[in-house]
Parts: C-alpha cells; structure tokens; sequence
C-alpha cells in the first residue's frame, strides 16, 4: 500500500474523530487517582466515545493478534508499554498510566495517547513522562512537506536518548485515516536512507514509546500487553497530525 | 507499488519533474495524466522505470477513477500539493 493523502474536507473528518479522543483524555485525566480500576478507566472512555457518536476503534481489533482486543483504550500502567487490557488492576499513588485511545467516526479513526500521574511520582517517572512528550515535540519539527520521514525517526530517537532513557523498536508509529493503521510506519528510531517525503495531506500517528531502562519488550501472555524485558516504566506519548506545508497541524490537540 | 490514484514523478522526457496520477497501468507501462499538460482524455503512456513513485496515494482520485470518471479539475487539485516539480 502506498501512503494516503487526504484532501481538506477528509482531514476535518479525522479532526473530528480526533477531538472526541482528545476530550476522552481530558475526561479521564478528572478521575485518575489512587484506587480507581483500570476497567473502570475503560467504561468511562466507553460511554464518553459512544455518547459522541463515535466508536471506540480498538474494540475488538485484532491486529497481528489471534484474539481481539477486549477494551476500549489501552490502560498499560508503569513497566506495561502499550496495549494494557483494561481489569481489575487499581492504581497507586505514584504510578503512571498510559492510555491510548482510537476513535471512529465518519470513517476516520482518531488516535492519541498520554501518559498520567497518579498522585505524586518519582522524579525520574516526571522526567520519562516530560522527555517522552518532548520527543514527539522534537518530532514534529521535521513533520512538514519537503522533508523526509526518517527525520521524523531520528528526532525522537536523539531526543529520548540524549535523556538517557531508550526508544520502544518493535512498535511502532503509523499513518491513519480510514484505517487505524495506514502506511508508513513511523519507527522511534533511526532508519537507513532518508524514507518517504512528506508531503500535505499525509496523516500520521507519531507515538514515541521511551522506557527508562532496556529498549527491550515483551509481550505477556494474554497475547496484547507490551511490558519491558526489565520491568522498568516507560511512558507514551502520542497524537494524530496532519502534514501541511508549515507546522503540522495536530489533528488531536483541542 | 504503482496502483491506479498513485502519485509519480517524471524523471525522464520533457515533463521531468512533473507529478502525474496513474490512472491506468499496462504490464510495464503506466498511463499517466495531471489535468494540465496531460488530461485524462488522452494520457501519457510512460515507462514504469521513467518514473519516480512518492509512495503516496489519492484514494479519492482512485476511487473516482472506480467508479465514476474525475475530472481533470480534481486531478489538479490533488497534484497542488505536490508542486510542480516534485517539491513542496
């Protein structure tokens, strides 16, 4: 498959989509605490996605996996990356939780993915959560036509690394529009020549993944969960944007 | 990787440099239009290996392509984006 640009009208659509799932994360920011389920985190972005009219887009969705994914958002809490099946597991004071969540509405699919406190956290979980958001930052700058993806790859691998922390190699970013995960795929880190050019109307999905410690993960045995091999926290950090021919317009920033 | 929608770029012949949609293939031959220099009507018949992909593509010309014909007009409007000499 190649890589699809969208026309102006499809990526107002795609806003669309991807203002619900903003407004989900903003919604669930009000109620992380201490004691609440990560299944209760699930239905509160459930009801919130299908009172908008839209469909939470990772129910159900099978990916490479044998079985569907049983939740509406990923909930991956401390050493989970991504793709934590919402349960019975309560948070903590001085977790963090990652939550990823996909939106489909008028046949575009919005995705976005922040990582929360919980109560007071480490420094050094403060500063994975900062870096990890920097990176997609850091990013973004070269998300402009004319230049080339790798440089998108490059940036956030430099970033996360100049930090001391590792960038997640076996996921990775992706483009998204009618499908939640369209060509290219946008990997943390570095890649060999300069990759595809951008150019307006491309829609990716850049979600740096960075752990504290090995880049290294796992995938445990319910078949979805991503943890690190060594059990320290990572933290994700991800938004829907649009190339244009300035700065890329974050679909999935209010 | 060079479907019909597809946006390309010339590399050899007098339009060098100039983006096309495929709108049509045949073996090792693309036909190739922009709404301009080359209008659907009659399309450049041009080699695959005269061509550079930019592994993108208009799933709206694509499908108008499918099912209904598009007009030079919207050919035009998708390869705005794409400058007339490939750059941005």
């Amino acid at each position: 498959m190649a890589i699809i640009v969208k026309n102006n009208e499809q990526i107002e659509f795609m806003r669309e989509s991807n203002h619900i799932v903003a407004n989900t994360h903003e919604l669930l920011a009000k109620y992380i605490r201490a004691g609440i389920t990560t299944k209760e985190l699930d239905a509160i972005a459930e009801d919130y996605i299908r009172s908008r009219g839209a469909v939470p887009s990772f129910k159900g969705y099978k990916g490479s996996s044998t079985t569907g994914f049983p939740g509406s958002v990923c909930v991956s809490v401390n050493e989970e990356v991504i793709h934590g099946i919402p349960g019975l597991k309560k948070l903590k004071d001085g977790d963090i939780v990652s939550i990823d969540i996909g939106a489909f509405k008028n046949g575009y699919h919005g995705d976005a993915a922040r990582t929360f406190k919980v109560g007071v956290v480490s420094a050094v979980r403060n500063r994975l959560i900062e870096v990890t958001q920097n990176c997609f930052f850091k990013a973004i700058e070269y998300a402009k036509a004319g230049r080339h993806l790798h440089e998108i790859c490059a940036a956030v691998q430099d970033t996360a690394e100049s930090a001391g922390f590792s960038v997640v190699r076996d996921f990775v970013g992706h483009g998204v529009g009618r499908e939640m995960h369209e060509e290219p795929q946008i990997p943390n880190y570095k890649q060999a020549g300069r990759g595809p050019r951008l150019y307006k109307g491309m829609t990716l999905a850049i979600e740096p993944m960075v752990n504290e410690g090995t880049h290294e993960v796992v995938i445990l045995k319910d078949h979805w969960t991503v943890v690190t091999r060594d059990r320290r926290c990572s933290a994700h950090y991800e938004n829907t944007i649009a190339v244009t021919d300035g700065a890329a317009d974050i679909l999935s920033i209010r | 990787m060079c479907k019909i929608g597809c946006v390309v770029i010339s590399k050899r012949g007098h339009d060098k440099g100039r983006p096309f949609v495929i709108v049509g293939t045949d073996g090792d031959f693309l036909y190739l239009a922009d709404g301009d220099l080359r209008k659907l009507a009659k399309p450049k018949k041009k080699k695959l290996m005269h061509v550079q992909n930019t592994e993108s593509i208009s799933t709206e010309i694509a499908e108008m392509l499918e099912t209904g014909s598009p007009r030079d007009e919207d050919l035009r409007k998708v390869l705005l984006r794409f400058g007339k000499n490939g750059e941005v």
